[in-house]
């Protein structure tokens, strides 16, 4: 009698939890995913959507070749994205929250959308195109190593605009999320020129905009989320340039922060206890790219005022902008408010701004432009686990 | 694991303890909540700040409160309460209405009213920004010019040859652009609502409603 009751029990729970890819834990929000790759590397994490962000990802964690599974990231998500026209004449829009990456702008994914991957399903629809690829060298010198990468990638079309949403995680422990842009482009009428390019074939001119995505990513490194640090490093030359000095120093409390490519300024998010069985602490750099077009700011926004900002961990501090004050504060200037980040549960949030000039090619399907950033191992292991 | 394996022989007992099952099995869980939860959370929400409930069958009056979203209140870390924010929009002062609820005590745990705080719309105000657009006799002759200017055909059915997309409309960053009306929005609930043809050519005018006074109040020219 005891084994029927235990058999019932595993089929309503299989029956209930039937687009679960495995058993609920108190940690997964949402159902789970991982991939092992064939040299044992793998990566496990929770997905779920949500209205205003779309996918959202929690629990990361990366396992290298013959070394233990360590959590990243408790949670990683697009947490705001605003959108605003070069001539002013349609209101900035936060389409995180106020249109919204998940719900109906969701897009169901048919099999054409993930050639060679598989598709998962939310709610009941086909949402996230999960696929395996080659990455090309992960090495070379007098020995070679060609890698792989697991993507999860997931569409939004917000009126005229698709929003590609992906996740790139590689076989080497490097953590790539991307936004790719796509749709129809936005026109003006022929006299405002100056704020477009004439791209239509109609012969009217595509107004150019400026998409700031803010990322959030809660940092929980390994099996403690409470005794993260944050650490700067800069490298700045000499008055003769012949040599850089290296300086590091630990954000103690809550900041925003720049980019300086003349110090070549970086941050990254190390365990306050835990090292890689040498000298090195387990951590996490973050490395910008395209950060040229960072300073754009129309409306002189204090949350688009810096590249980076760095918080402690609360609950509320949900979207970058546009938040709601219900127990907490609007945007992330906001929650920059003097907070001890020495030994704490940390969250990054990164800005990446891009400013798309429309070409012809653009006419009248906008040929994807990507924007990316990467998160990558530093001293995560002693040494290349390849 | 096969669902009729599985259930046909426990049919009467799995019944009875069917909806048991769907309650405990995501107890102490961060799963998303379910349809029950939803449901559940949503008449708590309602229940806990009775509104102007009646709705009126005329599209340029006062609306009832709309819900505008239901999910998972996020947990502080190591804690698994399953909690809800519930988001309605109170038309009638123009508050969105938070209501935090504690699905496992049964408890409604807060209720906030902001105002200036916007969530998207749902498919039934777009219904009803559209519903205004069609109805308003200079509106309908601006779409059924522009329609024609962009297909050459003429504009007989609104329904079937327009789609129609909109998106929450704040005034606060193109003041100068703006009529009276139009600057109430973001305090009022508003629309900017794009219009395409049905093989998605998108119109060069936009007209935004203030859905909370119910009119149109201004096309925006793109």
């Amino acid at each position: 009698m005891r084994y029927r009751h235990t058999l019932l029990t595993l089929c309503l729970l299989a029956w209930w939890q039937a687009p679960v890819n495995a058993a609920p834990t108190s940690t997964c929000s949402g159902q789970t995913l991982s991939k092992t790759f064939a040299s044992g590397a793998s990566w496990n994490l929770c997905w779920t959507t949500r209205q205003a962000e779309g996918v959202v990802l929690s629990q990361i964690s990366y396992k290298a070749p013959a070394h233990a599974q360590r959590r990243v990231l408790g949670e990683a998500s697009l947490s705001q994205l605003e959108t605003a026209l070069d001539d002013g004449s349609v209101t900035p829009l936060f389409l995180t929250t106020e249109a919204g990456l998940g719900g109906t702008n969701l897009q169901t994914l048919p099999a054409s959308a993930c050639p060679g991957g598989t598709l998962h399903a939310s709610g009941g629809r086909n949402v996230l195109c999960a696929t395996t690829r080659d990455h090309g060298y992960h090495y070379k010198y007098t020995s070679q190593r060609q890698g792989q990468l697991w993507e999860l990638a997931s569409q939004s079309q917000i009126g005229a605009r698709n929003y590609t949403l992906r996740w790139r995680f590689y076989e080497n422990g490097t953590i790539e999320p991307s936004l790719g842009l796509s749709g129809e482009l936005p026109i003006v009428n022929a006299s405002n020129s100056q704020y477009g390019w004439p791209a239509m074939a109609s012969g009217n001119i595509a107004t150019g905009f400026t998409d700031h995505a803010l990322w959030r990513l809660d940092f929980d490194l390994d099996t403690t989320h409470a005794n993260d640090m944050v650490e700067e490093i800069t490298s700045t030359p000499s008055s003769d340039r012949l040599r850089k000095t290296k300086a590091i120093t630990t954000v103690g409390t809550e900041t925003g922060r720049t980019f300086d490519p003349e110090t070549k300024r970086f941050w990254r998010v190390r365990d306050g206890i835990l090292n890689n069985g040498a000298v090195g602490n387990l951590s996490y750099e973050l490395v910008p790219t395209r950060y040229d077009q960072s300073r754009a700011n129309s409306a002189n926004e204090a949350w688009l005022a810096q590249d980076v900002f760095f918080t402690r961990y609360n609950a509320c501090e949900k979207y970058a902008a546009n938040n709601p004050t219900s127990g907490c504060t609007g945007n992330v200037s906001q929650f920059v408010n003097g907070e001890s980040l020495n030994q704490q549960d940390v969250v990054v949030w990164y800005k990446q701004s891009y400013h798309h000039l429309p070409r012809s090619e653009d006419s009248n399907r906008i040929g994807t432009v990507w924007s990316s950033f990467q998160l990558l191992p530093r001293d995560w292991h002693s040494q290349n686990p390849f | 694991m096969n669902k009729l394996f599985c259930l046909k022989p426990w049919l009467p007992l799995a019944s009875v303890l069917l909806v048991a099952a769907l309650q405990s099995a995501q107890a102490g869980t961060m799963d998303p909540l379910n349809p029950a939860e939803l449901s559940r959370a949503t008449s708590m929400a309602t229940a806990a700040s009775p509104a102007n409930t009646q709705r009126s069958l005329s599209v340029n009056t006062t609306p009832a409160p709309e819900l505008l979203l239901v999910e998972r209140h996020p947990n502080k870390k190591g804690q698994t309460a399953r909690l809800a924010d519930v988001y309605t929009y109170d038309y009638s002062s123009n508050e969105t209405i938070l209501t935090l609820i504690n699905l496992d005590t049964n408890q409604v745990l807060a209720t906030q009213r902001q105002q200036n705080l916007q969530l998207p719309l749902t498919d039934n105000e777009l219904r009803r920004a559209a519903a205004l657009i069609f109805a308003d006799d200079e509106q309908r002759s601006l779409l059924e010019r522009e329609f024609r200017r962009i297909t050459g055909q003429p504009l007989t059915d609104l329904y079937q040859q327009l789609q129609v997309k909109a998106f929450v409309f704040h005034a606060s960053s193109l003041p100068e652009q703006l009529n009276a009306a139009s600057r109430q929005c973001g305090l009022h609930r508003c629309a900017q609502v794009l219009l395409y043809t049905a093989d998605s050519v998108v119109f060069e005018i936009s007209p935004i409603v203030n859905l909370s006074a119910g009119v149109i109040t201004q096309n925006i020219g793109f």
